[in-house]
């Protein structure tokens, strides 16, 4: 099987795939709204014929991929001619030499999502491949448009394995994907493994279990060994401007040999050359070196062995989503009667951090909470969206989530 | 305290402008059974704790009306 779904009943397989590559003749080069097994085929099928794709989030709303793309989306199709391959791995040959470019999307750092346009090279970078991966079954817990879930993609794909859809998937039907399917590998959030956690989940199948996306603490590796007797636990460092970078297991990192001269750490923060990165702007590289904003904290006597203890910006990590929060910021402060906002994240058992804010009104008007959000549910992505607004008198001004409620006055 | 709840759980739902429910018990389930997914959880346990200084979650995740019943009544 190449993709299974148990939400959807889909079962698609390698043969189904190669079939489907004889026969359509088009691809969309700017895929958007479409199922996760749609915009696979159309990947790979865009891959070998070196068409250029763009990946835009199901959940963009119609607002930010016109801010993202410079205008109203309009889907982009071309036509191509069959190449009539009859197996799978002639078609795989042409994706490792695939000379498309990928552009995805991550969360800025000074407002709208920032554009990153990557090379096969620099997405499948980090993918293993040979007789230990054979056999692998992925269980898919990232959002397909996202660095994170592309490296499960094409980990799986150029192994021939199989992948197991668990993205936005109820627990219930998550727990019976990975016992039905014996899913070997998964690489997920954090946030992912607690919500699955139950005494009554045990899954002896699995081999390896990645965690990555957010900072992870040591309560989270109980709550994995245990559900996971069997597995191997391993810590991923990745950005989407850089892919995969550092694997850990527990939650140490050291730079590898091969890359000592590409990663570096200054004062505290991980820089990465320019040679690891996917194209992003020019201003956002100096001399040479990306400032990944990713601070660190040395083991103790080690100038090896490091965590990573956060941002130096001030992105909100909310269960794995990277949330902007001046982007968040300019919408609200968009809305009639609204005279500020702040945004901030506020510590989360569930989710790690929950976006809130506070808000100023205009003096003498009343808006209620349900409205603003409904405002902001057709400009913003659902997790970017405030799920607790305080109004207040004043700001208070420190993002930390530690706020002084002196001032509420909801 | 299932009043408390019960009143959570439809600021909660209101947020999504969905509509709210007039009764809950020890064994409906959050997810399944109320639609909330774990943007909404983590929303009400925040509702929660704003009331009554108890984080539901913080001992492993919960699954149903009943459990949350079990630690507030506990505590």
């Amino acid at each position: 099987m190449f993709y299974i779904n148990e939400n959807n009943s889909e079962y698609f397989s390698y043969k189904e795939l190669v079939n489907y590559l004889n026969e359509s003749r088009s691809i969309i080069t700017n895929p958007y709204k479409t199922s996760t097994l749609d915009l696979f085929k159309n990947m790979i099928k865009a891959l070998i014929h070196n068409k250029d794709l763009i990946l835009l989030d199901n959940d963009f709303t119609d607002a930010e991929v016109i801010a993202l793309i410079g205008k109203k989306y309009i889907k982009n199709v071309v036509s191509v001619d069959s190449l009539g391959f009859d197996s799978f791995k002639s078609y795989l040959q042409l994706i490792i030499e695939s000379k498309s470019k990928i552009t995805i999307y991550t969360s800025g750092t000074t407002g709208l999502p920032k554009k990153v346009v990557h090379t096969i090279g620099s997405l499948t970078r980090e993918v293993k491949t040979g007789s230990n991966f054979e056999s692998s079954i992925w269980g898919l817990a990232f959002n397909p448009t996202h660095m994170a879930g592309l490296q499960v993609f094409f980990q799986a794909l150029f192994n021939n394995n199989s992948i197991v859809d668990l993205f936005n998937i109820d627990t219930k039907t998550i727990n019976e994907s990975i016992l039905k399917h014996k899913i070997s590998h998964i690489s997920a959030t954090p946030t992912f493994y607690r919500l699955l956690n139950s005494k009554d989940n045990i899954f002896n199948d699995v081999k390896s279990v990645t965690l990555g996306g957010e900072k992870s603490e040591d309560n989270l590796y109980r709550i994995v060994k245990r559900m996971f007797p069997f597995a191997k636990v391993k810590n991923i460092y990745a950005s989407t401007e850089a892919g995969s970078l550092l694997c850990s297991e527990g939650e140490f990192f050291y730079i590898p040999e091969r890359l000592k001269d590409k990663i570096v750490i200054k004062e505290n923060v991980l820089y990465i050359n320019e040679s690891l990165l996917g194209k992003i702007s020019d201003l956002l590289i100096i001399n040479g070196w990306y400032c990944s904003g990713d601070v660190i904290e040395w083991k103790h006597d080690s100038l090896h062995y490091f965590k990573l203890i956060g941002k130096s910006n001030e992105m909100i990590n909310v269960g794995g989503y990277k949330v902007n929060p001046h982007e968040v910021e300019l919408e609200l402060r968009s809305i009639d009667g609204i005279d500020n906002a702040f945004v901030f994240g506020k510590a989360n058992s569930v989710l790690g951090n929950l976006i809130c804010a506070e808000i100023v009104l205009e003096k003498g008007i009343e808006i209620e909470e349900t409205k603003i959000k409904d405002i902001l549910m057709k400009k913003l992505q659902q997790f970017k969206i405030p799920r607790k607004i305080f109004f207040v008198d004043k700001l208070n001004l420190n993002r930390t989530g530690k706020i002084s409620r002196t001032n509420v006055t909801e | 305290m299932k009043e408390l709840l019960l009143l959570k759980i439809n600021e909660v739902l209101e947020g999504k402008s969905m509509p709210s429910i007039t009764e809950i018990n020890s064994d409906t389930i959050l997810r399944d059974g109320l639609g909330l997914d774990s943007f909404d959880l983590a929303e009400l346990t925040v509702r929660i704790e704003e009331e009554t200084d108890i984080d539901i979650f913080s001992n492993g995740i919960v699954t149903t009306v009943g459990e949350i019943l079990d630690i507030l009544e506990n505590n």
